[in-house]
């Protein structure tokens, strides 16, 4: 069985209201105006009726008084071609039909109850009785007419509301079509910040359709919030890792460098130990040759320098070691105290010179207040000292000019201390890395990368900075360091 | 729309006038009809087509129009009844009887006097009766003598009637044109 396809479309819908609005409305007023017109006509075939019956009883009058139906035929006769009336009869008081026009209408039609019939009268008696046959042709003509008229105005309220209902229906298809393309292009591209916009089609939106787009686009607001959420979690999260692995990777910095340090510290101290007896030794038996020279009078003029040679460098040895001892030691226990500034740094130089010496290199420190005093831990800030001096020593060791310059300045109650070497800078796209802990471009096995970022840690534990200053012309780091412990 | 609301109450007061005028105008020739009975109606029936307003002492509306009947009991009496009771254009109808005697010009009846077998009537009579303004009705072939405006007659056994119209001048009669058209014009 096939069943009809119904157009379940919104234009089907509303065309099938809009159809049966109209047919009924036309409908009614159809009936309203036929039956109306019915009534009208009626009316007028009514007053016809009584002009035509009302003269033709006058002229019936004289005739039927002197029994001259000949005459009276006569006077019937005026009805030929009457426009209403296609005949009428004549009857006496006993209902016989006495004449008729016209004369050929059958004896034996019988008379209708609804044709019009008048009494004849004469000075008020009733002398006979007028019936008049109307012309049924007319009547259905009318019909016709109306038929016709009706059928015309069915037609063109038909196609008003063709029109209608499609004009209708492109405003709502508008509107509609607008909410559709949002959604489409939302599942396309997930993008949830699209809104549905106003219809500017039509001047006036249609209420139950703004109120779907207004519902919608207050949906799209809430899922976009929540999703503005979830990334701002999402990022947190992020953020939170990031955070935990550099604490880690500090943590192991730290333990790294601790373990170095105590490893070189335990190295250094029964090395220090291992030295400092046969420097003794070296030291004390120097002097007494010294002296027992001294009181000879026989001496060559040349041995007496010699041997205070050899005690300047006992002194210096032993000088060494003990500030090897201090900065293989981890300082960040120590309390804070207040150490001159050009102590610590002598210590820094006096580790560093050999291998300065060894490689040609030109230390030179620009002259400064030898009064300033840092409140520090004094072994940190000698360690960040004696990385710089190494770094840069390792960084120019092949270049032609070879150059490391110490500056140090007061600004602000604060110690600004620059060390510059002959390098050309750092390039700047590993100028960020520099700090890094682990990065290194030294061969394994001898640097471990973690020098700069634990330097900088010390100096920002100490409330100062540590910076690579970018703007001069060759190698230069700079430290700034309060006075007084913040 | 009342086609056909007939009134009862008509019906039962004129019931036997009605009846008696249907038979007068309608009934089969064959059947055998009283002459006196169609007589009187037909010359009631004319006297309705007359303007009577028009004449003299005849303006006022309750002016009664006399018909008179020359010798003839019988036709009296049945005009009479015809006649009781009946308005025409509102003047009562009074039915009289005239003697030969008195013939008089001046005082006949204002409206009709009919003259029924007029050939037995004595040749004063004709004289007597000219220039006396009234509506004169004879019967019979042979009457012309009278100067009657109207006279009945037989036609295959209809009663017809003839109008002298030079004659109702004279009187001063004016004829209703419904009249005219079913009359004899001499
Ligand atoms: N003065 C400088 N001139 C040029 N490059 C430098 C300078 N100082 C440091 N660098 C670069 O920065 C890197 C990191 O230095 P850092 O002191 O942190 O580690 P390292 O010197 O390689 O190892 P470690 O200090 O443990 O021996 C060095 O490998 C080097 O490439
Ligand atoms: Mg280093």
């Amino acid at each position: 069985m096939t069943k009809m396809k119904k157009d379940i479309s919104l234009q089907g819908e509303i065309r099938r209201g809009q159809f049966i609005v109209t047919i009924t409305v036309l409908l009614t007023c159809g009936f309203a105006l036929v039956f109306s017109n019915w009534l009208i006509s009626i009316r007028s075939a009514n007053r016809t009726a009584q002009a035509t019956a009302s003269i033709l009883s006058r002229n019936l009058v004289a005739p039927l008084l002197f029994r001259d139906l000949k005459e009276a035929q006569k006077t019937l006769s005026s009805l030929e071609d009457h426009p209403s009336f296609r005949g009428c009869l004549v009857l006496d008081l006993s209902n016989n039909i006495i004449a008729k026009f016209p004369d050929a209408l059958p004896p034996t039609e019988t008379i209708q109850k609804n044709w019009p019939e008048y009494d004849i009268q004469d000075h008020g008696e009733r002398l006979a009785r007028l019936i008049l046959i109307p012309r049924r042709e007319i009547l259905a003509q009318d019909v016709l007419q109306y038929a016709v008229v009706i059928l015309a105005v069915l037609l063109i309220a038909y196609f008003i509301s063709l029109f209608a209902s499609r004009a209708t229906k492109d405003k709502i298809d508008g509107q509609i079509k607008n909410i559709l393309q949002t959604t489409r292009a939302i599942r396309q591209q997930s993008n949830y910040t699209l809104r549905v916009q106003s219809a500017t089609l039509h001047r006036e939106n249609i209420a139950e359709i703004q109120a779907l787009a207004n519902d919608f686009n207050g949906m799209l607001a809430t899922i976009e919030t929540r999703d503005r959420e979830i990334a701002g979690m999402n990022s947190g999260l992020e953020a939170i890792v990031e955070q935990r692995t550099a604490e880690l990777r500090e943590a192991q910095v730290s333990l790294v460098q601790s373990s170095r340090l105590s490893a070189l510290g335990e190295m250094s101290a029964s090395l220090a130990h291992e030295i400092n007896n046969p420097l003794a030794i070296i030291d004390g038996k120097a002097r007494m040759i010294k002296k027992s020279l001294q009181s000879m009078s026989a001496c060559p003029a040349d041995v007496i320098p010699g041997i205070e040679r050899i005690e300047s460098m006992a002194d210096r040895i032993a000088k060494i070691i003990r500030g090897l001892r201090t900065m293989s030691r981890d300082g960040s226990g120590d309390p804070f105290e207040k150490v001159k500034l050009q102590s610590i740094l002598n210590d820094a130089l006096d580790l560093s010179s050999a291998k300065m010496k060894t490689r040609g290199i030109e230390v030179e420190v620009e002259p400064f207040d030898s009064e300033i005093m840092l409140d520090c831990r004094a072994t940190q800030i000698g360690q960040v000292l004696l990385n710089l001096l190494n770094n840069a020593g390792d960084a120019i060791e092949k270049l032609s000019e070879k150059w490391v310059k110490v500056g140090i300045q007061l600004a602000d109650a604060r110690v600004v201390i620059a060390i510059t070497d002959s390098g050309p800078g750092i390039p700047e796209e590993i100028r960020a890395k520099l700090m890094q802990p682990f990065f290194t471009t030294k061969a394994v096995g001898k640097g471990t990368g973690l020098g700069l970022s634990i330097s900088r840690k010390i100096v920002e534990a100490h409330g100062g900075t540590f910076e690579i200053d970018a703007s001069a012309k060759n190698t230069r780091f700079v430290i700034k360091l309060p006075l007084q412990r913040v | 729309m009342k086609f056909k609301k007939l009134k009862l109450e008509r019906i039962v007061g004129y019931g036997s006038i009605l009846l008696l005028l249907s038979l007068l105008a309608f009934a089969d020739t064959s059947e055998p009809v009283d002459e006196k009975l169609l007589l009187s109606a037909f010359t009631f029936n004319v006297t309705k087509f007359v303007s009577w307003n028009q004449r003299e002492g005849m303006k006022k509306s309750d002016a009664v129009i006399h018909i008179g009947v020359f010798q003839n009991p019988a036709l009296l009496s049945t005009l009479q009844k015809i006649t009781s009771g009946k308005l025409i254009d509102a003047h009562p109808v009074a039915v009289v009887s005239i003697e030969t005697k008195a013939l008089n010009p001046a005082s006949m009846p204002e409206a009709v006097v009919l003259i029924p077998e007029s050939g037995n009537l004595s040749k004063e009579v004709p004289k007597k009766l000219r220039g006396c303004k009234c509506l004169l009705i004879t019967n019979g072939e042979s009457t012309d003598q009278f100067g009657s405006v109207i006279n009945f007659y037989s036609e295959d056994s209809h009663l017809r009637f003839t109008i002298d119209m030079e004659q109702a001048k004279i009187e001063g009669l004016e004829l209703s044109s419904q009249l005219l058209k079913l009359g004899k014009i001499l």
